[in-house]
């Protein structure tokens, strides 16, 4: 349990960064960490017992990788349903306003790729869409916050 | 929003968007005429994007930077998304959870793994058991 425990903590900054970028709020965003674990601790008996039954760290790595998966798509599904209720709230003090206007899914694709080590494939798979449809949230997000920036995309190819 | 960037020449609005009423700075605030009513404009310039979101196949980039010493349009295109990138991932908000809220989650983590642990011994003793009777019929077979 000792492995597991060290990559829930040190994982923290990406869970709660990545909560933060859906919610715009601390506490919810910690609220929705502890809620996508509590998931996985109830649903994933498997990944955990893999983890122990496996001692090889080539393994344990690979079970690593997609516990972190798991989360992260646990994140953004709790994240997406708790949204509703914070419409109004989100983003009161102004700052990443740029960001903040793009919906959800979009502010999920830019974080995951630009502030995180998450393959391509891999953010398909959280967001649940397919590498193609993934192609082109990005590039219409990356458009978006550039507009929303201020800046004028109409001769960029994005 | 009128942003202006670093590094880069003072506001220049092109007159067309001046027409427009539009508040927005031309791209990186440079001078150069609009490359669409140009005839030097290269097709190639539309995977500058993907090129810099770095879903690039390696093979996708060595194509494109021989073609940069031949296609002055492409190169500064790819100039201008490169600073657009870095403007991108300037503006992605970074937030880090404060000591308390790390504390209470390592507190919360280690409840929950606590729980999950005392479930696992329940779930692994029927495991063992079946084990012994499987090897139990083994030798039965013998
Ligand atoms: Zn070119």
């Amino acid at each position: 349990m000792k492995i597991l425990e060290s990559f829930l903590l040190d994982n923290n900054k990406i869970f709660f960064g990545f909560a933060y970028s859906l919610l715009s709020d601390d506490l919810q965003a910690q609220q929705v960490v502890i809620d996508a674990i509590y998931v996985f601790t109830l649903k994933r008996q498997d990944l955990i017992d893999q983890l122990h039954d496996d001692k090889s760290s080539l393994k344990q790595v690979d079970v690593l990788a997609q516990i972190n998966k798991f989360i992260l798509t646990q994140i953004f599904s709790i994240g997406q349903k708790r949204i509703i209720h914070l419409k109004n709230a989100i983003d009161s003090d102004g700052s990443f306003l740029a960001f903040y206007e793009m919906n959800m899914v979009k502010r999920a694709v830019i974080y995951l790729k630009y502030k995180t080590q998450t393959a391509f494939s891999e953010i398909a798979e959280i967001i649940d869409v397919n590498e193609f449809e993934l192609m082109g949230i990005l590039s219409s997000a990356q458009k978006n916050l550039i507009e929303n920036l201020g800046y004028d995309t109409k001769h960029l190819f994005v | 929003m009128n942003i202006e960037m670093p590094g880069s020449s003072p506001k220049v609005a092109i007159a067309k968007d001046k027409e427009n009423n539009n508040r927005k700075t031309e791209v990186l605030g440079q001078t150069d005429p609009d490359p669409l009513s140009q005839d030097r404009v290269c097709l190639h310039s539309r995977k500058l994007f993907s090129l810099i979101s770095s879903n690039d196949e390696v093979s996708s980039f060595e194509y494109m930077r021989r073609h940069f010493q031949e296609c002055s349009f492409c190169q500064n295109q790819y100039y201008k998304l490169l600073k657009l990138k870095t403007e991108i991932i300037k503006n992605i908000p970074d937030v880090m959870p404060d000591k308390t809220m790390q504390d209470s989650y390592a507190m919360e983590i280690s409840e929950m793994l606590a729980k999950v642990e005392s479930r696992g011994h329940f779930a692994k003793k029927p495991e063992m058991f079946l084990d012994k009777i499987f090897s139990f019929f083994s030798t039965l077979n013998h």
